[in-house]
């Protein structure tokens, strides 16, 4: 698909020390091995011509973090990106984003859970082409990489091969596909967007739903005006935000001037997403009281609007839940955010850490395996999501701020009683209309007082923007117990 | 007092590679800009200036890019320098080779618009024949600077402004940009002006952890583990890796892992390479 730079996470970690190694080394040495003085009008030998040589032509300095944490971190920046309409086709939706070709990270898949490569552009000519995916009636994003495929073409001729866009995950964007495309030239460009039905486990309002592949067209012009709007809407961060364990809220809050117009869900108007410059108002930070505000909507689907904690965590929560109901009254063009219900949403007897002083409340209070935030829940005999009169183990691994689902993990429970192993099922990954992206598995006789190992055989399986690509990797298991009443 | 260009290009050098080393190493705070993933930096070589009423003296503006992903370097370049017209006139403006780097065959078509009045020299260049853009650090141009003789002791700014620089690829860079100061006749009190430019720290849309160590205990495979950074991972080798141990200071709420440490060491070669700068002129 593109040319990965495949690189562990050590490696990683060395490119950005020597970066900033090769800068100082620089101010020690500025002269020559015949210990002349460099002459930065010298071409010869030092393309970069900063006394710094290939090394750094090589490694293109970027305003980047230097060793970032094991976790979720707060990137240098926040993208800016065009935002198309949003097109429906059966049960899908699809809003198409653009920016301009930045790398990622996926999953290197080569027996190492914990190695990742980053992919670089393979043309610095073209796009970042992303998109949002999610189930038009109950607005639900599809956090599930079932093989998407794009196809651009100009005037009815293909541009490049049809690529399968990854699965990605961003502070910014939650769960969406995307990939860098190369564009050999301005002009208008038509995407035909195919989906393949979705097999993973669907329970709910989701059962029976999203059976069917459909294939969606947009288009859009690339030009002069959109490299300048999508470079230019860009933000950096105060730098001494780098780095630090943290993320950027979802480009909705503190980005579309939300005003608490009667405490309605603003989230999705996008103010942009029609008129294209969506990320034109990075100024109009709203405060943070805003965000109170979106807990009103989580009534109209039932998910408790508890609190108006101004706690962070509860910033992202707006949206999401809201758009399942299928309700898009903002008159613009909605795109969800694909964050998870809050915990407090969730039925059933916690699993909690025994080690903790008290129960979480929020995401960001949950036990963490490589930063996911794990939250587990033993919903009782007679669930619709269980078989029969068994319970139904529900574990949701999430991303410890913006509660994005974590996608395409393989998870096993071992439940525990005096020693014992009692079961150990494998949690099959379900796409729930109230509960979202879970992995969930039936049960018989888990009581309270058991302890619940969760292990994380595989990380998930999705591609990372820039803050999230050294968390989710190493995953050590989980140990919880079943909350006694 | 005129700098002696050929003392200076030793400093030149020197404070070039520093203050880049320095913006890397987050020392130096990048005004707001025009932005994507990588950068082009313009700024004043020597940024600090000594001199007396009457003197003219010559200032580089300093290109440094490092292309895109695809080392694709940059073929257009545009900024202005702003200064206070009535203490400085631009006698000249020299355009340098900076956006030619790369190919012999290419060459700088510029153009500068000194509009005295206003205090501002207007630079537009572009690079022919584009060829694969311009990846180098060099002066873009080179300006003659006098001082008025009635001039008072002051220590004044001369502004980059309005940077721009466009790849190959037609993609705009981010422009950072980084000022001078003329202290004039001893200097005086500064008029600073972005004193206030990067107070406002909030961290609007942002979630920061309330704890650096934040995460559930669990059975120690939560928090404890993540608050360790990437390069003190279990095999060590990252801790390993030259002058990492700083790292783990980022437990301890070091904004940037590694930072004050690196910040300490540019401040002080900077500080040298500056007295050495100021010694040989």
């Amino acid at each position: 698909m593109q040319n990965p730079d495949t690189i562990d996470r050590r490696a990683f970690v060395r490119l950005g020390a020597a970066t900033g190694t090769l800068a100082l080394a620089g101010c020690f040495g500025t002269e020559d091995e015949n210990g002349t003085d460099a002459d930065p009008d010298d071409d010869s030998g030092d393309e970069a011509g900063d006394g710094t040589g290939d090394d750094v032509t090589a490694a293109p300095e970027l305003i980047e973090v230097e060793d970032p944490p094991e976790a979720v971190y707060v990137p240098t920046h926040r993208e800016a990106m065009r935002m198309l309409e949003p097109i429906h086709e059966g049960d899908f939706a699809l809003a198409p984003m653009l920016s301009y070709p930045h790398p990622f990270w996926v999953i290197a898949g080569g027996g190492d859970d914990d190695e990742v490569e980053r992919v670089d552009p393979e043309d610095g000519r073209g796009v970042h082409m992303m998109f949002t995916l999610w189930d038009a009636e109950t607005g639900i994003v599809l956090p599930v990489d079932e093989g998407a495929q794009l196809r651009v073409l100009r005037d009815g001729e293909p541009v490049g091969s049809p690529r399968s866009p990854w699965a990605m995950i961003s502070q910014e964007m939650g769960f969406h596909f995307g990939d860098n495309v190369p564009l050999p030239e301005d002009g208008t460009y038509t995407v035909e967007v195919t989906v393949p039905s979705i097999s993973t486990r669907k329970t709910g309002d989701l059962e029976g739903r999203l059976e069917q592949s459909e294939t969606m067209t947009f288009e859009f012009v690339y030009d002069d005006e959109f490299r300048h709007e999508v470079v230019e809407g860009v933000e950096y961060l105060d730098e001494e935000l780098w780095g630090q364990r943290g993320a950027l809220e979802p480009m909705e809050h503190g980005h579309d001037g939300h005003d608490d117009h009667g405490g309605d869900d603003d989230h999705g108007d996008h103010d942009g997403h029609d008129d294209h410059d969506g990320h034109d108002d990075h100024d109009d930070h709203d405060d943070h009281d805003d965000h109170d505000d979106h807990d009103d909507h989580d009534d109209h689907d039932g998910h408790d609007d508890h609190d108006d904690h101004d706690d962070h965590d509860d910033h992202d929560d707006h949206d999401d839940h809201d758009d399942h109901d299928g309700h898009d009254d903002h008159g613009g063009h909605h795109v969800p955010y694909s964050a998870l219900p809050r915990i407090e949403a969730y039925p059933g007897t916690r699993l909690v850490d025994p080690n903790a002083d008290e129960v979480a409340v929020e995401t960001s209070d949950l036990p963490r395996s490589g930063d996911a935030a794990v939250f587990a829940t033993l919903l009782e005999s007679g669930s619709r999501l269980a078989d029969g009169d068994e319970g139904y183990l529900l574990v949701s691994p999430r991303t410890p701020y913006n509660r994005v689902p974590l996608a395409d993990m393989s998870i096993v429970a071992t439940v525990e009683r005096d020693g014992e192993v009692v079961a150990e099922p494998a949690l099959e990954q379900t796409l729930d209309d109230e509960y979202d992206l879970h992995y969930g598995a039936s049960v018989e006789g888990v009581q309270p007082g058991d302890s619940v190992t969760i292990a994380f055989e595989s990380p998930a399986q999705v591609a990372r923007h820039m803050g999230y690509e050294t968390a989710f990797l190493e995953m050590p298991p989980v140990e919880l117990v079943v909350e006694e009443p | 007092m005129t700098l002696d260009r050929s003392d200076a290009s030793y400093g030149r050098v020197l404070l070039s590679v520093c203050l880049l080393a320095a913006l890397a190493a987050g020392l130096v705070v990048p005004a707001p800009a025009l932005a994507g993933d990588s950068v082009t930096i313009v700024f004043v070589e020597p940024s600090e200036v000594d001199a007396d009423s009457g003197d003219s003296f010559e200032l580089d503006v300093v290109v440094s890019d490092h292309g895109d992903y695809n080392a694709n370097g940059i073929d257009e370049l545009s900024f202005d320098i702003e200064y206070d017209p009535d203490v400085f006139t631009v006698a000249d403006v020299e355009h340098r080779s900076m956006l030619a780097a790369g190919d012999p065959d290419a060459e700088v078509v510029g153009s500068a618009e000194i509009d005295d009045e206003t205090g501002t020299v207007s630079i537009e260049q572009e690079r022919e024949p584009s060829g694969d853009g311009a990846i180098a650090t060099e002066p873009a141009v080179t300006i003659t600077v006098e001082i008025a003789d009635d001039v008072s002791p002051t220590t004044e700014t001369i502004d980059l402004t309005n940077g721009a620089a466009t790849l190959v690829t037609d993609y705009p860079q981010s422009v950072f940009e980084r000022d001078a100061t003329v202290a004039i006749d001893g200097g005086g009190e500064q008029t600073d002006a972005d004193a206030d430019a990067n107070a406002d720290g909030d961290p609007d849309g942002v979630t920061l952890a309330d704890d650096p160590d934040e995460g559930g205990s669990g059975d120690g495979t939560g928090g404890a583990d993540d608050g360790s950074s990437a390069a003190d991972d279990e095999s060590g080798a990252g801790a390993a890796d030259a002058g990492q141990s700083e790292v783990a200071e980022s437990d301890d709420g070091d904004p940037i892992p590694g930072f004050a440490a690196t910040a300490s060491i540019v401040a002080v070669v900077a500080a040298l390479a500056y007295a050495l700068v100021a010694s040989r002129s």
